[in-house]
């Protein structure tokens, strides 16, 4: 976020009063993986994958339940004792003070402890670890007054995170990753097997004389061989059983086999390399925002942080504006932030620059294109295995298109609209700049593999002819079977898909930027609703609502009619291809109607006194009539 | 608060007496293996049978005892991988004892076949009751199991029949009699993991209850 007029000294955005980084990273997670699944239930297919989606909702939270029994087992930990009572009673004292239904319980071990201290748990039992050592030093700090602030700081930060609920979170995403590792490798390493053997025991089954081999075996009766004859099917479906058989390739089935499957593993290989680790950065900096917002200032924290005594540091008060301003300095380069991309943890400095600029949280707007289109590559990638694309086939636009509309407006628009740090033209040509950068990605990836098409189109169209054919079994109704390309001119056929595809991505890059600027219009109207009743409760939620606007509209009315203009326009005049437009239409223009309702309400008018209220909001903004701030939720004062 | 782990045994009186009976019962059924006669007559059925029955129940009743007594010992895969050895090694002397051996030897063997049999059943009871590790030993088993037979088939041949000529000539079987274990394996190994799992889970459940 480029930065703009600076808000009154003291007073900082509130970020946990504005959608979760954390929640949203961990909801992408679970939808790109478990929603594919469910995604391809719809569609009849060889697998019926609603239980595997059920699996892989409920297994990975058994596991999470699971793991910290095993935690507990693996490091040897154990209830902190009577020597660290007082420590413990600390912990439960700062628990209800910040709001939080149980205290955790202090575990501790002899020795060095991996990343003490730490936090895990279950919705139930909650834990923080930590060396002896560590929660002795913490015990003795507290009882002196110089040192309290800083080890109460620490304390603080881990009960943030059950707070936040970031822990749940954190556990359950690593199980769900695991499990997929897990399932897809035992899936190919099982299915290639059981393909093998069925392969094998084909050929032998239909190669048996059973009456000739059940007299050779010489242990049953003429009654007995009769009586075990009837189990076989009669000669006749024999016969259709093994010409149904024979029909099967088992290249096929292992082309539909690694096909379904790859693209899970590619996509957990990105959610693994890019978004967990920023889930670890993410969760820590909101932990690190409670600590500020809970003590005050920042001088503690940063006393626990850096290691430096907390006298030292109010002795020399400039020493943190200096640190801020040489982090503001220092050039990062494109290595250091290829390695900050990997790390799990971010290093302290920037996490003091986050705190005395909370919005750095959300990141800035090329990391959030990035991400928005790594996520809609993945989406793209995923819905086009043969699990998914004959329920999504038909709509090859809107699942990534929706992914990028609410990723980008809940993560990146909210925040920055209720910030007030931009002016709406620098944010409209920011997210000109982002929308560029997202399709970007997406026809870099197409550029790629339309060039592959068309090089072998010309240099190996025999061997396209194979692979075409392979991909079209892969889609059958039943894998490995194959009636070849028939007709098909693959020329024209390459010629097509590019010409869709293509087509595909100017639709999405324009009607990404028109939803956008409806967005922008609308949010930036909606952070002027002063005076909503509730507005700390119910401002955030209408937000969601106003994203839900665009997002019904563009999703469920520009867009399929555009792909039933583009797929199928002999469809385009037909009424029950615009059945649903038509409904989502409707309720798009109910919204908007209440919207502008309830924007002729609440809009522009001071809560307290009143009087109009002229100017956009920004973070600690006051009424000019009675000088009484406005979402004062929205902000939150801690000293630097 | 932590899962089950390794518990510590603290052998009451009734479990010593126990163990010591299941030695005894084990060195009787030792000697009654040597000492029971080879031939019977016609009118001496009901006490070979006898002898069977007694040597089988005791013989399982020992091994069960032994190992829940002993059960300490058999919560690592470790020691579940030693059981099925034991089973395998076992299967695999039993179909070649009565080719080689004289009858007691040839009864010995087969009687340690049949404990390895219950001796794995009790092991992986013991093991999945103590470990939430039944996802982990049904996916092994299976994948494991799959490429087993894929092998023993391109090595042996139609295993289909083989399996049907092993009904009435064993000899025809002996290359594959391992995979007699394989389907023991899965006798055990399918109901207890599913037991093992529904029961962990229900543990979990209730302790966030």
């Amino acid at each position: 976020m480029t930065s703009a007029p600076e808000p009154p000294p003291g007073r900082q955005p509130n970020i946990f009063a504005l959608p979760s980084q954390t929640s949203l990273i961990f909801c992408l997670m679970v939808a790109v993986l478990v929603g594919a699944i469910f995604l391809g239930s719809l569609a009849p297919g060889p697998v019926c994958l609603w239980p595997v989606g059920l699996g892989m909702i409920f297994i990975p939270f058994r596991s999470f339940l699971a793991r910290s029994g095993s935690e507990i087992t693996r490091r040897g930990l154990v209830p902190a004792g009577e020597s660290l009572a007082p420590l413990q009673n600390y912990i439960h004292t700062i628990a209800v003070q910040i709001g939080l239904s149980r205290s955790p319980l202090l575990l501790v071990r002899d020795g060095k402890l991996p990343g003490s201290p730490y936090t895990f748990g279950t919705p139930k039992h909650w834990y923080i670890a930590a060396s002896r050592e560590d929660a002795a030093v913490w015990q003795n700090q507290l009882a002196c007054a110089d040192s309290q602030p800083a080890a109460q700081a620490r304390i603080l930060h881990e009960l943030y995170h059950f707070k936040t609920g970031d822990y749940w979170k954190m556990g359950y995403t690593r199980e769900l990753l695991r499990l997929t590792f897990l399932f897809t490798g035992w899936a190919i390493l099982f299915f290639l097997g059981w393909g093998i053997l069925l392969v094998l025991a084909y050929q032998g089954f239909f190669e048996l004389n059973f009456p000739e081999l059940f007299e050779r075996a010489g242990a049953f009766t003429p009654a007995q061989i009769q009586l075990l004859l009837q189990f076989l099917p009669a000669s006749e479906d024999m016969e259709a059983l093994r010409l149904k058989a024979s029909g099967v390739n088992f290249g096929l089935v292992l082309n539909y086999l690694v096909a379904s499957l790859f693209p899970f593993v590619l996509a957990g290989l990105f959610l693994r390399l890019f978004l967990y680790p920023k889930l670890w950065q993410v969760r820590e900096l909101y932990a690190d925002a409670g600590v500020s917002h809970n003590q005050k200032e920042l001088l503690p924290f940063f006393s626990a942080l850096s290691g430096i005594d907390l006298p030292i540091l109010k002795h020399y008060p400039t020493v943190l504006s200096k640190i801020i301003a040489d982090i503001h300095c220092s050039k990062d380069t494109l290595l250091g932030k290829r390695k900050t991309l990997y790390q799990y943890h971010t290093s302290w400095q920037n996490r003091l620059v986050c705190l005395c600029e909370p919005e750095r949280v959300y990141g800035n707007w090329w990391g959030t294109a990035l991400l928005a289109g790594g996520v809609a590559l993945v989406f793209d990638i995923i819905l086009v295995s043969p699990l998914t694309l004959m329920a999504v086939g038909d709509w090859p636009m809107h699942f990534p298109f929706l992914a990028v509309l609410v990723l980008v407006s809940v993560g990146y628009l909210i925040p920055t609209v209720a910030l007030g740090r931009n002016g709406l033209a620098l944010l409209a040509r920011t997210l000109l700049k982002m929308t560029s950068v997202i399709v970007g990605i997406r026809l870099a990836w197409l550029l790629f593999t339309l060039g592959v098409l068309f090089s072998l189109l010309f240099l190996a169209p025999e061997f396209l002819a194979e692979i075409l054919a392979g991909a079209f079994a892969a889609v059958a109704r039943y894998a490995g079977q194959s009636t070849g390309l028939g007709d098909l001119d693959i020329q024209a056929f390459v010629v097509q898909a590019a010409v869709l595809n293509l087509t595909q991505v100017v639709i999405i890059f324009l009607v990404l930027l028109a939803a956008f600027a409806s967005m922008i219009f609308l949010l930036s109207r909606l952070f002027r609703w002063y005076r909503l009743p509730e507005a700390g409760r119910r401002l955030l939620w209408a937000a969601y609502g106003v994203v839900g606007l665009p997002a019904l509209f563009f999703g469920l009315v520009i867009l399929p009619s555009l792909t039933t203009a583009l797929f199928r326009p002999e469809d385009f005049l037909r009424p029950q291809s615009w059945i649903y437009p038509l409904l989502s239409l409707l309720i798009s223009a109910c919204g908007l109607a209440l919207f502008l309702i309830l924007d002729r309400k609440y809009a522009d008018v001071c809560p307290h006194c009143g009087e109009r209220v002229h100017e956009a909001y920004q973070v600690g903004k006051c009424c000019s009539a009675c000088q009484k701030e406005l979402f004062e939720w929205l902000s939150v004062e801690y000293r630097w | 608060m932590a899962e089950r782990g390794i518990p510590v045994v603290k052998r009451s009186g009734l479990a010593k007496w126990l163990v010591r009976l299941s030695w005894s019962w084990l060195a009787f059924d030792l000697v009654l293996v040597f000492a029971a006669p080879v031939q019977y007559q016609a009118g001496e059925i009901a006490l070979l049978l006898l002898i069977s029955a007694w040597l089988f129940l005791s013989l399982l009743g020992a091994v069960t005892c032994l190992m829940v007594v002993y059960r300490s010992s058999f919560q690592s895969w470790l020691s579940w991988a030693v059981l099925v050895m034991v089973l395998l090694i076992a299967s695999l002397l039993s179909g070649l004892g009565s080719g080689i051996a004289g009858p007691h030897i040839s009864l010995l063997l087969t009687l340690l076949h049949l404990m390895s049999i219950v001796a794995v059943g009790v092991g992986t009871a013991i093991f999945l009751y103590y470990r939430d590790a039944s996802l982990s030993m049904l996916a092994w088993f299976s994948m494991i199991s799959i490429w087993l037979m894929v092998f023993a088939w391109k090595g042996y041949g139609n295993l289909i029949e083989i399996m049907l000529l092993s009904a009435g000539q064993p000899a025809a079987g002996a290359p594959v009699a391992w995979l007699g274990s394989l389907w023991c394996l899965a006798f055990w190994i399918i109901p207890i993991g599913i037991i093992s799992f529904l029961g962990h889970t229900i543990r979990l459940v209730l302790r966030e209850l």
